[in-house]
């Protein structure tokens, strides 16, 4: 059927019936209906991959209300994003133990998150491979800049991060004395000054 | 008191000035019972906040001592939880609501939080959690801070015989516009709550509609304000959601019995907050969408901004 | 094998970078020809003010002042202290009142008490309330140290370095009796609300304590022999404005060393919370009428020397025509 959604939708808002679409982002479903959650744009999209049961039906759009990011000149959008299972972050290490690197997340996904979230890398999530022989002290020191993935929301004060990727790691860190490091290969940074070789788990650079 | 963090005035304290003459001239109504007074509400006013709104409410006459009531709002969040707080699957709401020391019409209030603001905190708080996707923010907490720049009084319930018509009118002022700002910041809801006031009043003497009853049979007004002139018998407050017909509070003062001997006057009074809130609701809509248009029709390019405010097209 | 080539260069977006290396950032933006700040402005412009005033309905005077994102309410009240039997002949060296040729100039006389007899009998209570959400570290609350501190500049900016209130406009006093005796004063709270903070809050703040204090207007009160008591009369036509002194505004300023190969300083007028946040050292300059320095407040830095501090009060009088203009037209 064609349905013809309002320019702007109003949380409460009813859209559609449930069984014309999967509902996306920004909905959710009452009443078998999809309304919105958020005042925003309602738009569709079709789904990246159907799976194999839905390669026989139709395979249905995606119904999500999108917040464009407007009002404000910058393009970060408005809304306080919350670290997700699968979220790439920016992390800033803050503390280490044998056991655990502690660090506070400061980019979500794409945005600089007003907030900063507390995580931790415990030592069988730094790397895939060899995770007993671990170091946290070769792999990370207190304010080095992390990239790593969120993996569970864990306790009350931590989520659980995992840099066990070649594409994870330390990805900015300067040297006990203070000099910017660059990276060398995957378990070790050079000094830009002195040339001297520290160890961390480092970022493939992009 | 003195509170020794702030500058305290003269320690044999001070009174509000005290007036010659009565002037109190109790007004007589002017607008119809049914009439509700135009609402202006605007979002995204304070920028450093996630979402903010805030509400203006005239008075009914412009008469002598007129006063509106002006309230803001600012919401932050979602945002992490102190690490000392529990895991909690669902976000944590806190509202918090403050009077401005010079918002109210006699005396200064000050800027301890007292049990009045306490109690308004928590029932606005009640009146939002309810229409908040908290499922869908772990972890995380989500703050509303309402500050009352200016009140119509009768928050004592001195005026009208201990109803306190403006306490409430403030509370559904405030549900109102935290709402706005709630859907300002982004944060998924499932309705927007309104507020609206509804009271029982005694019917006037020069009215022309009688009651089969006779004169004394009680009028619905819808939106009342103390500064109408009304006596009020009963009131209540509802926090609405109109898209979903789901009251999230219901608050009543007065004695509320049965209207001659059919119906209930409690129902009366539920179904005329309700009818306010949910004209309220109509002036919410387009404030939460107002800032979303203009930031679109900016995006766009197409449209060329007057600095009067005029929209001209570009060629 | 560490050989010394240049190491690849990491870019990040500029959110990202602001956040991790916020002094780098703002040093950049200003190492541009010509120097920008991250908001777009120049370093030696203000923001753009507006004022309303009388907006509130409960309190005798008040102004609104909007500065850039950083927004105020500042509300006047008067109350009165009642003075206990005699008091106002015996203390506080209260004199006959005396004719007006005297007092045609300033209000500051050490003869009539002046700042000390507002000290000593509080009679103005001015307060900065930071705890209503206008912004994400400020919380509901007991007042943070910062606050204090604000609060505290405020009101010697409004008792001592600008007089502004004479003790005399205050007083409550008995013309019927055969010595004049002052019965009660007016007590004036002055308090002020941040409603949104973007750097900068005493600026702001003290321009909406100037215009809410002339927009004030207090009822006539007198002493009424026969009930023992301060009485004022309800006609809205006696109600006087106050008497207040010359007009005096702030204009604040941080600064900032290490830009370019020379690492010279830089003076940012009217910083945002960025920018304060960034550095460290900070200028305050207040002017009164004729372009007179009242006050100059400096510190956290030693970069700022004699020719930085000319600067300073080179824009901060050109910042006081602004607001001159402003105070002026919104009262009208």
């Amino acid at each position: 059927m064609a349905t013809t959604f309002p320019n702007i939708a109003i949380p409460g808002q009813p859209l559609a019936f449930a069984t014309s679409y999967t509902p996306g982002t920004g909905v959710h479903v009452f009443n078998d209906q999809i309304c919105a959650s958020i005042v925003g744009q309602p738009q569709l999209s079709t789904p990246a991959s159907p799976s194999r049961k839905e390669k026989d039906q139709e395979v249905k759009q995606v119904l999500s209300v999108l917040r464009p990011a407007s009002g404000k000149s910058e393009d970060v959008a408005l809304v306080n994003l919350l670290p997700q299972v699968g979220s790439m972050v920016l992390a800033r290490v803050t503390r280490i133990n044998p056991r655990q690197a502690t660090v506070e997340i400061f980019v979500v996904g794409d945005t600089v998150s007003n907030d900063e979230f507390q995580g931790i890398i415990r030592q069988q999530d730094v790397r895939a491979t060899e995770k007993d022989k671990v170091r946290i002290f070769s792999s990370f020191r207190p304010g080095d800049i992390v990239r790593a993935q969120v993996i569970s929301l864990g306790d009350q004060s931590n989520y659980y991060l995992s840099t066990a990727s070649n594409s994870l790691g330390v990805v900015v860190a300067h040297s006990d004395s203070g000099d910017p490091l660059h990276p060398l290969n995957w378990r070790q940074m050079a000094s830009s000054r002195t040339g001297a070789i520290e160890e961390r788990k480092v970022a493939k650079p992009i | 008191m003195t509170d020794r963090r702030r500058i305290n005035g003269p320690s044999e304290g001070t009174t509000p000035p005290v007036f010659a003459s009565a002037v109190v001239t109790k007004p007589t109504p002017t607008r119809a019972p049914d009439s509700l007074r135009k609402i202006f509400l605007k979002t995204s006013l304070t920028p450093p906040a996630t979402g903010s709104a805030f509400l203006e409410l005239p008075s009914p006459a412009p008469y002598p001592n007129s006063s509106t009531l002006k309230i803001t709002a600012s919401v932050y969040g979602p945002r992490p939880l102190p690490s000392s707080a529990a895991f909690s699957p669902h976000a944590r709401l806190t509202a918090e609501l403050k009077f401005a020391p010079f918002s109210t019409p006699h005396k200064r209030r000050g800027y301890v939080r007292d049990a009045v603001e306490r109690d308004l905190s928590v029932q606005l708080q009640n009146a939002l959690v309810k229409s908040i996707k908290t499922g869908a923010y772990p972890k995380s907490g989500i703050d509303v801070f309402i500050t009352v720049l200016d009140c119509e009084g009768g928050l004592d319930g001195d005026d009208d015989e201990g109803v306190e018509v403006g306490l409430m009118g403030v509370l559904a002022g405030a549900i109102t516009c935290a709402s706005a700002a709630v859907a300002d910041a982004g944060i998924e809801c499932v309705d927007l709550v309104s507020g609206g006031v509804a009271a029982l009043v005694k019917r006037p003497q020069n009215s022309d509609a009688m009651d089969t009853d006779g004169m004394n049979a009680p009028m619905l007004v819808l939106d009342p304000s103390p500064a109408d002139g009304y006596q009020i018998l009963s009131a209540a407050v509802v926090g609405y959601m109109a898209g979903r017909e789901e009251v999230t509070l219901l608050w009543t003062k007065g004695s509320v019995g049965i209207l001659d001997g059919e119906e209930d006057e409690l129902d009366l009074l539920m179904d005329g907050a309700i009818m306010t809130a949910t004209a309220v609701r109509l002036v919410l809509n387009e404030a939460v969408k107002e800032r979303m248009l203009l930031g679109l029709a900016r995006s766009k390019g197409k449209l060329k901004e007057d600095g009067g405010g005029d929209v001209a097209m570009s060629s | 094998m560490a050989s010394s080539t240049t190491p690849p260069v990491l870019s990040f977006p500029p959110q990202t970078f602001q956040k991790l290396s916020p002094s780098s950032y703002l040093l950049r933006h200003l190492q541009s020809t010509p120097p920008i700040r991250p908001s777009g402005r120049s370093p030696n412009v203000f923001r753009e003010p507006t004022i309303h005033t009388n907006s509130l309905s409960h309190a005798h005077g008040s102004a609104v002042v909007r500065t850039g994102d950083t927004a105020v309410v500042c509300g006047v009240r008067g109350e009165i202290l009642s003075l206990t039997n005699g008091e106002g002949k015996a203390k506080g060296g209260v004199v006959v009142l005396r004719s007006s040729e005297d007092n045609d100039e300033g209000f500051v006389g050490e003869e009539d008490g002046g700042e000390g007899e507002l000290r000593a009998r509080s009679l103005i209570v001015t307060n900065l309330e930071l705890g209503t959400g206008c912004s994400r570290d400020y919380h509901p609350g007991p007042p943070s140290d910062f606050a204090q501190t604000t609060t505290s500049r405020l009101h010697r900016l409004l008792l001592s370095t600008t007089s502004l209130i004479s003790p005399e406009s205050l007083r409550i006093s008995d013309t019927h009796a055969t010595e004049i005796e002052t019965k009660a004063y007016w007590v004036l709270y002055i308090d002020i609300l941040c409603i949104s903070l973007d750097g900068n809050i005493l600026d702001t703040a003290w321009a909406s304590v100037i215009a809410a204090l002339r927009s004030t207007r207090l009822p006539r009160a007198y002493w009424d022999a026969d009930l023992e008591a301060v009485v004022c009369d309800p006609d809205l036509a006696k109600y006087t404005g106050l008497q207040l002194g010359q007009l005096a505004f702030t204009a604040s300023f941080a600064v900032i060393s290490g830009v370019g190969d020379d690492g010279k300083s830089v003076i940012l007028s009217d910083p945002d919370e960025f920018e304060e946040s960034v550095c460290e050292e900070s200028v305050m300059v207040c002017i009164k009428e004729g372009g007179k320095i009242a006050r100059i407040e400096k510190g956290g830095g030693l970069a700022c020397g004699m020719e930085g501090l000319g600067e300073c009060v080179h824009r901060a009088r050109n910042r006081f025509d602004v607001w001159e203009r402003l105070v002026k037209s919104a009262l009208v």
